[in-house]
């Protein structure tokens, strides 16, 4: 076999995650959206099922540009079952409208985008996997054709370009220093205000995909306008897909030149402290979830810090990564189920009890309470924070976990508080098959770190 | 049926006692009630047994020392012989005691006397022993004292009570010994082992206070100062017979050496008291001394080796002696004394009381064929097969001194003039002395029987006879015309006077009794000082510890109102912190109302915070660079 055929064996999970978008598409062109779904479930199962069996293994294909490593490895794994539980959001919450194939089209070449990102090696990746994974995303948030959709995905377009245009023009004096676009070809540089910079305007593409502050203004307007499984999709997949690459090139980096991990650590703590303060005055469910995701993506970063400094830096992000997957789809899910604002919610555990006491344990989970899954990430977050010596940040993680609960209180407190429930929908198979799935993955996952941290 | 009569005899003075005791009407009734049930117990209780039976009855006490009662042949006759002199004596009580003070408490003591001679007799075990030896102790102590408003009585109960008290410690010492050496509490009858000399010098001395051997011979004297019926109760059967009576117990047993001791006692006794009994001026005081003379004798034919001897002159002694001081409470009565002065001449206005005093001192005397001549004879024979000279010249002497006595006594009652008195209930007191006579008759027939079937035997012989009748008329004649000029003044006075050396019992037992209290109570005071300055200094140490207490108390009051105060400060620090926790929390909100203002919604003023913001961030990065290059 050929030294090309191998570098496709590589990627084979990104080709396959290609196809079901391509499939998707034919799909949707013949009218069948159910066809479409059928083709994401397939294909996402496939490209998660050879992640699996590949696990453990390191390649890089083409020339080192991508790798296959745990990162992205874990990257299909998380994003591909993400993948489904979204589509099957959709289907419930989309049946029906006019193109609703293409949103299962667009949802694997978004994941494709974030899988991308995930395993890049060389700038030319980060710069596809961003624009992937943004421009599917707005054409996702744009979906309904609404005002508020539109002005979200637009905001979500302009936002993406200024800090995409931005991210691109770091990375050229990135490129032009080293020579190269490989991100491991700036290990010899000794310009470290070029780099700097460079690495400045890396964050800004980045932070903007994984809605990390002061990048973020997009998110709530976006998620507010967007249908609500399309605003999980925006929260889970991006996100991850964005934190993995940062790993990827922090990875790289040479650390002796600059201490990039002072710039985390800030992001890290205005993130986490904005999300959740301004959370605090959220009347809308779907917006407080929305800082919620903010607030989370300030404590993905303390794994980031890590990631040189830490054996824990890539268990961490990756337990995160799916803990964080499995509860805010939980979340979303059951937001999809009741309605958008925190009135609809209230009472919920009097009409129905298993969703609210799910719908608690999500919202717990964020917070970090054992022996949920967010628990888990979030320990070995804080422990390989302090393992680099970041114990400041470890300690406003933790009072920022504090601010979160009283922020998600506010959510929990009226489903078993208030009596009145206003929202009687009827119970839906599908939001129902995705809830008890991430409700078990999130309490399992809690249970069973061990078997996830290798 | 043996076993019943035997609880009669023992049971019914007790009933009787306790009767008198509790209703305390002085009525002699029961009394004689029950001084007739022991006698009428004591005398079945005798024909039930024969020579060879005897009944050990066991009962209560601890597990391997019961209390026992033995009930043979002796026993039975003893306790006959006491319950007949008691019921002569109680049916005389209660004419002597008609006209007398004191019968609330003399009639119980009386029965608890007899109960106590009693329980003395049957006992088998030491215990009973000594039970029925202190009774009878607190019981003379309280019949001499019958009259107590009287000084002579008070001194003389007590006197009584202190010499044969401190005796008593013998027949503790002595009983504890026996115990240890049989280990049991039963009196031993089998010669198995004899005990040793030290333990029977220890029950010698029990038997000289009891017996009022010399030295402890003066009690008796002072026991004069009670009613007469009493002196007849403790000088002839029962008190001073006790202390033969736990020699005839303990004689099996008896060491060789101790027999020698005990038969010197004797002779000295009866040579020494025999000249108080002479010189004496006192009809009772004679015969208290004449008691001690005989119980010597009794003393004498022990030592001799022959109880037998020693046991009939206990029972015609009993016999004569109660029924002689029975005739002297007639010339009490009659005359309000019983000095020889008082009462001279007495005698041929109370003939038939002279007479039975004449015949009772004629057989003390041991003419033939009264009760007397059976038990001296053997006595005085006992003396003679003992070889030992001492003994036989001290018996001679006895028998001289015997008849010397009680014919002065005969001739001062006898020679004179005296008023006729008025004796009432003189009939009771009669009846009394006639039971008591025909006894004394009669009596010596039958005594060498009875003390062969017991087991002993009473020695004879012409020598003895011959000896003992010439001392006997030699004394009579001797007593009859002797004059007080015969013996020196000072020696009759010193007789007289209980041979009071070196003053005697005042300065021999009281003095340094006194002394020795003394003595103890400076001991005492010295040490009650030192208690008491002991308790001053604990006072004062509590004192100190008080006032230490008190400051602990102020400290700790102290450091709980500083707690006080520190929670109240903590209290209000609390609510500071609250305070504060509420303004973060609020701040915290506040905070976000602002970042959220942030959230314009125009896209180009929040392009523009962007922006800032990552300049911002590579600012603070170019500064961190700065530093580092």
């Amino acid at each position: 076999m050929g030294k090309m055929s191998e570098d496709l064996l590589t990627i084979l999970p990104q080709i396959i995650l290609l196809l079901t978008a391509m499939s998707a598409l034919v799909f949707e062109m013949l009218r069948k959206p159910l066809g479409s779904l059928y083709t994401l479930i397939i294909g996402m199962l496939g490209a998660l099922g050879l992640s699996i069996y590949r696990l453990g293994t390191v390649k890089t294909a083409f020339s080192g540009t991508f790798r296959s490593d745990e990162l992205s490895q874990w990257a299909v794994i998380i994003l591909s079952g993400a993948a489904i539980f979204i589509g099957l959001l959709v289907r419930q919450e989309l049946k029906g409208t006019d193109r609703e194939g293409t949103v299962y089209s667009l949802l694997a070449f978004s994941t494709l985008g974030s899988t991308l990102l995930a395993g890049s090696g060389d700038m030319m990746f980060l710069v596809l996997g961003v624009l992937i994974s943004s421009l599917t995303g707005f054409a996702l948030a744009a979906y309904p054709k609404t005002d508020s959709a539109t002005e979200g995905a637009v905001k979500y377009f302009v936002y993406g370009s200024v800090t995409g245009a931005i991210m691109l023009f770091g990375l050229t004096y990135w490129a032009g220093i080293s020579g190269s676009t490989l991100l491991s070809a700036s290990e010899n540089t000794n310009q470290p205000f070029l780099m700097l910079f460079g690495f400045g305007a890396l964050i800004a593409g980045l932070g903007y995909a994984a809605s990390l502050f002061p990048f973020h203004f997009w998110t709530p307007d976006t998620f507010e306008g967007a249908p609500v499984s399309i605003a999980a999709f925006l929260s889970v997949t991006p996100k991850i897909g964005a934190f993995f690459a940062l790993a990827q090139v922090m990875k790289i980096l040479p650390q002796h030149i600059v201490d990039y991990n002072l710039i985390l650590a800030i992001l890290a703590a205005f993130s986490m402290t904005y999300g959740n303060v301004v959370a605090l005055w959220q009347n809308s469910l779907i917006r407080l979830l929305a800082y919620s995701t903010i607030a989370q993506a300030g404590f993905f970063l303390l794994g980031i810090i890590g990631i040189n400094h830490s054996d824990l830096g890539i268990s961490s992000l990756i337990m995160f990564g799916f803990a964080y997957a499995a509860m805010n789809i939980g979340a979303f899910a059951i937001v999809q189920q009741v309605g958008k604002k925190i009135s609809h919610i209230s009472g919920l555990a009097y009409k129905k009890p298993f969703m609210a006491v799910a719908m608690t344990v999500f919202l717990l989970s964020l917070v970090g309470i054992p022996p949920l899954a967010g628990f888990a990430g979030k320990f070995l977050l804080f422990s390989s924070a302090i393992d680099s010596g970041y114990t400041w940040l470890a300690v406003v993680g933790i009072l920022n976990s504090a601010i979160s609960l009283a922020v998600y209180l506010r959510i929990i407190s009226p489903m078993f508080f208030k009596k009145q429930f206003e929202n009687e929908s009827s119970n839906q198979y599908l939001i129902q098959m995705v809830y008890i799935s991430c409700f078990i993955l999130t309490i399992g996952a809690g249970i069973a770190v061990q078997v996830i941290i290798v | 049926m043996s076993e019943l009569f035997l609880w009669i005899l023992i049971l019914a003075p007790i009933g009787a006692a306790l009767f008198g005791y509790i209703f305390r009407n002085g009525s002699s009734l029961p009394h004689l009630i029950g001084v007739s049930a022991s006698l009428l117990g004591s005398l079945f209780l005798f024909l039930n047994i024969s020579q060879s039976f005897s009944q050990k009855i066991e009962f209560g006490g601890l597990a391997d020392f019961p209390f026992v009662v033995v009930a043979n042949y002796q026993n039975a006759l003893l306790a006959l012989v006491v319950s007949v002199v008691a019921l002569a004596i109680f049916i005389y009580a209660k004419g002597y005691m008609e006209a007398e003070k004191g019968k609330r408490w003399f009639w119980p003591a009386m029965s608890l006397f007899l109960a106590a001679m009693q329980v003395l007799v049957m006992a088998g075990d030491w215990f009973l022993f000594i039970t029925g030896w202190e009774l009878m102790g607190l019981a003379s102590f309280l019949l001499i004292g019958t009259w107590h408003e009287k000084k002579n009585a008070r001194l003389g109960s007590v006197k009584a009570f202190m010499l044969t008290r401190f005796a008593d410690m013998g027949l503790y010492a002595g009983a504890f010994l026996t115990i240890i050496t049989y280990n049991q509490l039963a009196v031993p009858f089998s010669v198995t082992q004899e005990i040793s000399v030290l333990a029977a010098s220890c029950f010698l001395l029990a038997v000289m206070g009891k017996s009022a051997q010399l030295p402890f011979q003066s009690w008796l004297s002072g026991a004069m100062a009670g009613p007469t019926p009493v002196s007849a109760l403790l000088h002839s059967a029962t008190m001073v017979g006790a202390g033969a009576l736990l020699l005839f117990k303990i004689y099996p047993i008896l060491p060789e050496e101790a027999l020698l001791y005990i038969g010197i006692i004797g002779c000295l006794t009866i040579i020494l008291t025999g000249l108080t009994a002479i010189t004496s001026k006192d009809l009772k005081q004679m015969l208290a001394a004449s008691t001690s003379s005989q119980l010597g004798f009794m003393l004498l034919a022990i030592g001799a080796g022959f109880p037998g001897a020693a046991f009939a002159h206990w029972l015609a002694h009993a016999f004569m002696k109660s029924t002689l001081f029975l005739g002297a409470g007639v010339f009490q009565q009659g005359y309000e004394s019983t000095q020889y002065k008082k009462i001279a001449g007495s005698g041929k206005q109370l003939k038939v009381t002279h007479y039975t005093f004449i015949i009772a001192a004629l057989a003390l005397t041991g003419i033939p064929p009264l009760i007397g001549y059976w038990s001296k004879d053997g006595i005085l024979e006992a003396s003679l097969i003992s070889g030992n000279w001492f003994f036989v010249v001290s018996g001679v002497l006895g028998a001289f001194f015997t008849a010397s006595y009680v014919s002065i006594a005969v001739r001062w009652l006898w020679k004179g003039k005296a008023e006729k008195p008025s004796i009432s209930k003189k009939n009771l007191m009669l009846t009394g002395i006639f039971i008591l006579i025909i006894l004394v008759i009669a009596g010596g027939f039958g005594l060498e029987p009875i003390v062969k079937k017991i087991g002993y035997s009473i020695p004879k012989g012409k020598w003895s006879m011959v000896l003992g009748l010439v001392a006997a008329l030699f004394g009579l004649l001797t007593g009859w015309f002797y004059r007080e000029n015969w013996l020196p003044g000072t020696f009759t006075k010193f007789s007289r006077e209980n041979y009071t050396l070196a003053g005697g019992y005042q300065n021999l037992v009281v003095n340094p009794t006194l002394k020795t209290a003394n003595f103890f109570q400076h001991i005492d005071a010295f040490i009650l000082e030192y208690i008491e300055k002991i308790g001053y200094f604990g006072l004062n140490l509590s004192q100190t510890i008080f006032k230490a207490d008190r400051n602990v108390k102020t400290a700790v009051w102290e450091i709980g109102n500083s707690g006080i105060w520190l929670s109240s400060f903590s209290q209000i620090f609390d609510l500071k912190i609250l305070i504060s926790i509420k303004t973060i929390a609020s701040s915290i909100k506040e905070s976000g109302y602002y970042g959220k203002k942030w959230q314009s919604g125009l896209v180009h003023k929040e392009l523009a915070i962007t922006i800032i913001s990552l300049l911002i961030l590579i600012f603070i990065l170019i500064i961190s660079l700065i530093e580092l290059l």
